[in-house]
């Protein structure tokens, strides 16, 4: 992977993490 | 009675599952981290230029190194929480602590995979056994070990409190990450901000977006960590919201009051 290439996945993957964060915020759980 | 205060308590835990009024509050930090994301992603992508060595994968920096950032902001957090939860044995602090925690284990995992990609671009390997990419592994596990603990069935005051052991204990490896590069011989680069000489090493298109970028990840986070300790909190009174809590504090006291048992002669 080189140039643009690497740069769209890293972003992508950036993405995608905070958007998982998002989701995270969204449940509950059984936790203390 | 003691059926209806159940109820009470069960239909209090189911909607604060769902937004609410409440869950608003943390709308307008989101907003504010979103726009400024979005001025880091033009920055970074459209107005800074491509380094003169690397070329366009150096991009990678305006997200590497606000996820480092914010997981040792996030570790820092971890590392306080669990001292107040040892101390004063809060619910609130143990909630914010697993919140940090939890965005502190998914930046170091961004990271470590931005890591693994800009390297491969410039130093054509995903991984080395270096002392940077091995503490910064380490520093994963270690927090992930926090969570694991969080997780630990038990007890909840003491979950809560061995958890706070290892939250207070792993922050030891935050500053041997950020040294491991002057520490060792490292592929890795020195710091390019928190350098002794407090000079960045960097041109000033490059530096605004990087500063930008670290902005937004902070802000992020920040939104993260108030929005997921309430959700948290919120679901810990499970069995226990501020509504249900006063259901549940009722509840024995009628039991007490109709039980044959236990109730007063």
């Amino acid at each position: 992977m080189t140039g643009w290439v690497v740069v769209w996945v890293g972003y992508g993957a950036a993405a995608a993490v905070w958007v998982g964060l998002l989701l995270l915020t969204r449940r509950g759980g059984d936790r203390r | 009675m003691r059926d209806s205060a159940h109820l009470s308590a069960h239909l209090s835990a189911h909607l604060s599952a769902h937004p609410t009024p409440r869950d608003r509050r943390g709308v307008p930090l989101g907003l504010l981290a979103s726009a400024t994301a979005l001025v880091a992603a033009l920055l970074a992508l459209v107005v800074a230029p491509p380094d003169a060595l690397q070329g366009q994968a150096q991009r990678l920096m305006y997200v590497h190194v606000p996820s480092a950032w914010t997981a040792f902001l996030a570790f820092g957090v971890v590392s306080v929480t669990s001292l107040a939860t040892l101390v004063t044995d809060g619910r609130r602090a143990a909630a914010v602590g697993q919140a940090a925690a939890e965005l502190g284990v998914a930046m170091t995992g961004l990271t470590l995979a931005e890591g693994s990609m800009w390297g491969h671009s410039a130093w054509g390997a995903w991984w080395a056994w270096d002392p940077r990419l091995v503490s910064t592994a380490l520093l994963f596990l270690l927090y992930v070990g926090y969570l694991a603990a969080r997780a630990l069935p038990g007890d909840p005051r003491r979950v809560r409190r061995r958890a706070a052991v290892v939250g207070a204990c792993a922050f030891v490896q935050v500053p041997v990450v950020h040294f491991s590069v002057l520490w060792w011989r490292s592929l890795h680069q020195p710091p390019t901000l928190l350098r002794p000489e407090l000079s960045a090493p960097i041109a000033a298109s490059m530096l605004v977006a990087l500063l930008v970028s670290l902005l937004a990840f902070s802000l992020g986070g920040l939104w993260y960590v108030r929005r997921r300790s309430a959700a948290l909190l919120g679901s810990a009174a499970g069995h226990r919201s501020p509504a249900a809590e006063g259901a549940a504090v009722e509840a024995p006291a009628r039991e007490l009051a109709t039980s044959p048992v236990r109730g007063p002669a």
